[in-house]
């Protein structure tokens, strides 16, 4: 058998060994899940709206969907992901924290229709905390600007981080526009992604 | 279909009822030349063989447990039972079925640890092995 006959044997390896817990699934081209393990399913219903409308046809959470949507666009396209690159890379918001989807490629060599799309989808909980920590080296955060960002890795709203730090929600406010200075993001998202992907 | 010929290989018991897909497999499967142990058992005598009874005494424990969706006993109490077993629960079992939301949610639910969509084939099950090996 070639080799191209199965792109995910090596591929998926060398993901799996460098991951620590992520969730797998991999669609194909149609976006139908062909395969999941319990931690990746867990995780796209902890998604916020996470549940498909029963008779939809979709496996997916919409806003996961479309991630594999755009990822498999970048495939066709003739896109390669590695490691260290995938094709999308995208913190969503979930029940209880945020989390992070990365999308690799599996490219049929045969034929592109039969392509699919190795997704991993993990908690940044934990993670997110050590990584807080490194930013505030790098990005020359304060202690107080580390445990917004922190905050902002559990995915609360300013009004939940101003409760918890015992801060006005303005000063939260003001807090997180200079951490996007400091970051150069646009966005909470842009802020945990730089955060997240040091 | 069991593969002695080659050492040290992966013990894989994929439990199936229906003949002609089980054909499908083994020949797929055996084409694809992938380092393993395929053992076939019927959904019945799942439990048996597992615990290594009677006849069964000696059989490998297996390190994968590939169960079909549609068995001619209810698959999810099968898987159950196995999840419920101090000495089985440990064995990854993945399901084998239909590409659906709601035979996805059902295994999960009953505790699979992986849903692979069918048709069974050496990509599909070399992944699931290369998870397995990843716990």
């Amino acid at each position: 058998m070639p080799e191209t006959t199965y792109p995910v044997r090596d591929h998926f390896s060398r993901v799996i060994e460098n991951r620590t817990c992520p969730g797998v699934f991999i669609v194909n081209s149609t976006m139908e899940v062909i395969w999941a393990d319990r931690r990746a399913w867990e995780l796209c219903r902890a998604i916020a709206h996470g549940r498909t409308a029963k008779g939809s046809g979709r496996h997916l959470p919409q806003v996961v969907q479309a991630l594999c949507e755009q990822a498999m666009q970048l495939l066709k396209e003739d896109r390669k992901s590695t490691l260290d690159s995938p094709l999308i890379r995208k913190i969503i918001d979930g029940t209880g924290g945020s989390l992070l989807v990365c999308g690799f490629g599996l490219p049929f060599n045969k034929d592109p229709q039969q392509s699919q799309l190795l997704i991993l989808i993990e908690r940044i909980g934990r993670r997110g905390l050590a990584a807080a920590q490194q930013a505030k080296e790098i990005f020359k955060l304060t202690q107080r600007e580390v445990e917004v960002v922190q905050q902002l890795l559990k995915g609360w709203s300013n009004k939940k981080i101003a409760y918890d730090l015992k801060l006005k929600e303005q000063t939260v406010k003001e807090h997180i526009q200079r951490i996007m200075a400091k970051t150069k993001s646009e966005s909470r998202t842009g802020i945990l992604a730089r955060v997240l992907l040091l | 279909m069991q593969n002695t010929d080659s050492p040290a290989h992966f013990e894989v018991l994929l439990v199936d009822d229906n003949g002609d897909e089980l054909d499908t497999a083994e020949a797929t499967l055996a084409e694809a030349d992938l380092p393993i142990n395929l053992r076939i058992a019927k959904a019945g005598e799942t439990l048996a063989l597992l615990r290594q009874e009677g006849d069964f005494h000696g059989t490998p424990r297996p390190n994968l447990i590939l169960l079909d969706f549609h068995l001619q006993i209810n698959a999810l109490d099968l898987l159950s039972e196995i999840k419920h077993d101090q000495d089985l629960r440990d064995i990854p079992v993945g399901v084998l079925g239909p590409c659906s939301e709601q035979a996805i949610d059902e295994s999960f639910e009953h505790s699979a640890d992986v849903y692979i969509a069918k048709p069974l084939d050496p990509q599909r099950l070399m992944m699931t092995m290369n998870w397995t090996q990843g716990l």
